[in-house]
């Protein structure tokens, strides 16, 4: 299984800053033609992480945007325009204002990646939500090495699994943030799998 | 004489009165002609052979434009005045063709390039000359717009001729054939590029001048592949691509040459560079360039927005709309917050990123990125930079770190690598500073340790 944007789908990415998802939404971008837009709320996003992944960034545009009153209209314009936006939403967004985002990603059919600086995305707007759950780094000892691999977790929801809540085991070794080495269908309390 | 798809490309009288067609697989026409002899094409000798018609032509109607070897353009509203009348001239220029390349020179004259051309390629007794324009156009075949699978699906729909073509409506045409049946619709409509050349902007022409004189036919063609790329990457910038392109060329003994060339579509890095070079390889032969090459020129002429190199996957409207978008996004945030990026040379991740303006072009790099770069962090980097080092909580012991304050909540530090050292303008009195990648159970983060506190430079997200 390969995770991969969609056009009028918005994927969401729920989680604190240090379990790769940032990586990951960067690399869900590769290969998208067109134009593509990344809605950075703190000004933190390195585009180091792109060229590594071998994305050429010449139709790449990262818009600073840390003004919780001003992220919908900016976000709404590139959604509008673009082929694909991987947006940062800061806190505060209120929840009508991103469904509206939501209805407007289906009617332009834009691919989005959505990702909260902080807390959560209202329920009925992601396609596929995935949540980090934990991350393994490997190549670094004890003052020795360097980082070289992780290996993270994801609890992913929403109709992209088919309803039913699965774990994702992704590997990156820094070529290819998506791949996906595992999957496992989980039961919710109360429900059958079959 | 045939391509490197062995389709016949040229053929003589002689084996055109054999039935040998331009377009033919070579076999073919070896088929109908048994005794035809064919040569590969080579477009530099054409371009040798056919310098001295060019320069016949040139001595009776300055600004001859090279399309490409055999086929000039000749902006003639002067020459007619001068001449006394269009029959006049073109007998004038078919003479001189005549003196120095023989007899069979297809001469065609009309109100634009588009139509000349077609009128010269019906010129096989002796001169067109084309005095209704739209009367002519009209009754051409549809073939005449060029691309065959576009004239096809014309005829399909019953549309032969250009006359009937142009009645159509263009925005209709337009939004069911795309550009390039917009172009023909123009083309149909007598709406052409006109050949009189317009001032060529100053600050966009690409010159080189050796030391060493260019003596032989490689260097030229490295240099000509240099010109063109530097030329193109300027135009670039700004957007637009040229049509039309002057080269100059002075040799040691002072002698300036120079010629312009056109293209109906803008030219692209391997076109320009080709022609450039044709035409370097025809003086050379021609001898018009004793001693060698000691300075090379090239000059854009009618610029054009059309010249964006759209990739496999683009279209001119979404394009647009994404413009759109970004001016509609610069207009809320300012430009300093619609930015793009581009890599260079430094140590740290901060460093490693040029960012630029949306819709300016880039900057030159200030550091070199294929120079070493010591203490420079090893990949992969953090894709979260935080733009000012942050103060960071960590616990040492013994030298070693131990624990990391993330978020009110202290994590152990499970691994960690480095540090790397990044020696500090010492000149100055900055200190050194060490940067560690410290690995917790809640992701790897890039810390620096400098003057005894410690910040976080990155996170590894």
């Amino acid at each position: 299984m390969t995770l991969e944007l969609e056009a009028g789908k918005v994927i969401g990415l729920v989680g604190a800053p240090g379990f790769g998802l940032t990586r990951l939404g960067l690399g869900l971008l590769r290969g998208q033609p067109g134009w593509v837009a990344c809605v950075d709320v703190r000004g933190w996003l390195s585009p180091l992480t792109l060229w590594e992944m071998g994305i050429a960034t010449d139709r790449v545009v990262v818009v600073r945007c840390s003004d919780p009153q001003r992220w919908p209209q900016v976000t709404a314009a590139l959604v509008e325009g673009m082929q694909a936006v991987y947006a940062e939403m800061p806190s505060g967004i209120a929840p009508p204002m991103v469904r509206r985002l939501g209805a407007l990603v289906r009617a332009r059919s834009t691919s989005m990646v959505l990702r909260p600086v902080d807390g959560d995305i209202p329920a009925g707007i992601t396609h596929l939500r995935l949540e980090a759950q934990e991350v393994a780094w490997e190549g670094a000892g004890q003052g020795r090495g360097r980082l070289r691999e992780r290996r993270f977790t994801l609890a992913a929801s929403g109709k992209g699994v088919g309803g039913i809540r699965h774990i994702l085991e992704v590997e990156d070794d820094g070529t290819d943030t998506v791949r996906v080495v595992s999957r496992l269908a989980v039961a919710m309390p109360g429900r059958a799998v079959g | 004489m045939v391509d490197d798809t062995n389709r016949v490309v040229a053929a003589n009288r002689a084996a055109r009165a054999h039935d040998v067609q331009v377009g033919m697989l070579r076999r073919e026409a070896e088929a109908v002609c048994p005794t035809v002899v064919t040569y590969a094409q080579d477009r530099g000798v054409e371009a040798g052979r056919f310098e001295p018609v060019a320069v016949a032509i040139e001595s009776l109607v300055p600004r001859v434009e090279m399309v490409h070897p055999g086929l000039v353009f000749v902006p003639i509203a002067g020459a007619v005045r001068y001449y006394g009348g269009e029959a006049a001239l073109v007998g004038k220029v078919a003479k001189a063709i005549e003196a120095v390349a023989g007899p069979g020179a297809a001469i065609g004259v009309a109100q634009g390039p588009f139509a000349a051309r077609q009128a010269a390629g019906l010129a096989e007794a002796g001169p067109v000359i084309v005095t209704d324009e739209a009367a002519f156009l009209a009754s051409l075949d549809v073939g005449a717009i060029g691309s065959e699978d576009l004239a096809a699906t014309f005829r399909w729909l019953g549309i032969t001729t250009l006359g009937e073509l142009a009645r159509l409506p263009r925005a209709a045409v337009a939004s069911r054939f795309g550009t390039l049946g917009l172009d023909a619709h123009r083309y149909a409509s007598g709406e052409d590029r006109a050949t009189h050349p317009r001032g060529v902007p100053e600050g966009h022409a690409v010159e080189d001048k050796y030391e060493e004189p260019l003596a032989n036919l490689e260097q030229a063609g490295f240099a000509a592949r240099n010109l063109a790329n530097r030329l193109l990457e300027k135009l670039k910038a700004d957007g637009v691509a040229p049509h039309r392109v002057e080269v100059e060329a002075e040799s040691v003994e002072g002698k300036v040459l120079s010629r312009v060339w056109r293209s109906a579509d803008p030219f692209d890095e391997a076109n320009l560079a080709e022609r450039i070079r044709w035409q370097l390889r025809a003086w050379v032969e021609s001898g018009g360039i004793p001693g060698g090459l000691q300075r090379l020129r090239v000059m854009p002429a009618d610029l054009s927005g059309e010249g964006r190199q759209l990739g496999l996957a683009e279209d001119p409207v979404s394009e647009a709309e994404a413009t759109r978008a970004l001016i509609r996004a610069q207009a809320l945030v300012g430009p300093d917050a619609v930015l793009q990026a581009r890599p260079q040379g430094g140590r740290d991740p901060l460093e490693r990123v040029q960012w630029f303006r949306w819709g300016e072009s880039a900057p030159l790099p200030s550091r070199d990125q294929s120079a070493p770069w010591p203490g420079r962090l090893p990949a992969p980097s953090p894709s979260l930079v935080p733009s000012q080092p942050r103060r960071l909580g960590v616990e040492w012991e013994d030298g070693l770190p131990t624990r990391v304050r993330l978020r009110s909540r202290w994590e152990p530090v499970l691994s960690w690598a480095g540090p790397w050292r990044r020696m500090g303008r010492w000149w100055e009195g900055e200190s050194a500073t060490d940067r560690y990648q410290l690995v917790t159970s809640a992701g790897a983060f890039l810390c620096e340790v400098r003057g005894g506190e410690a910040y976080l430079v990155g996170i590894y997200d």
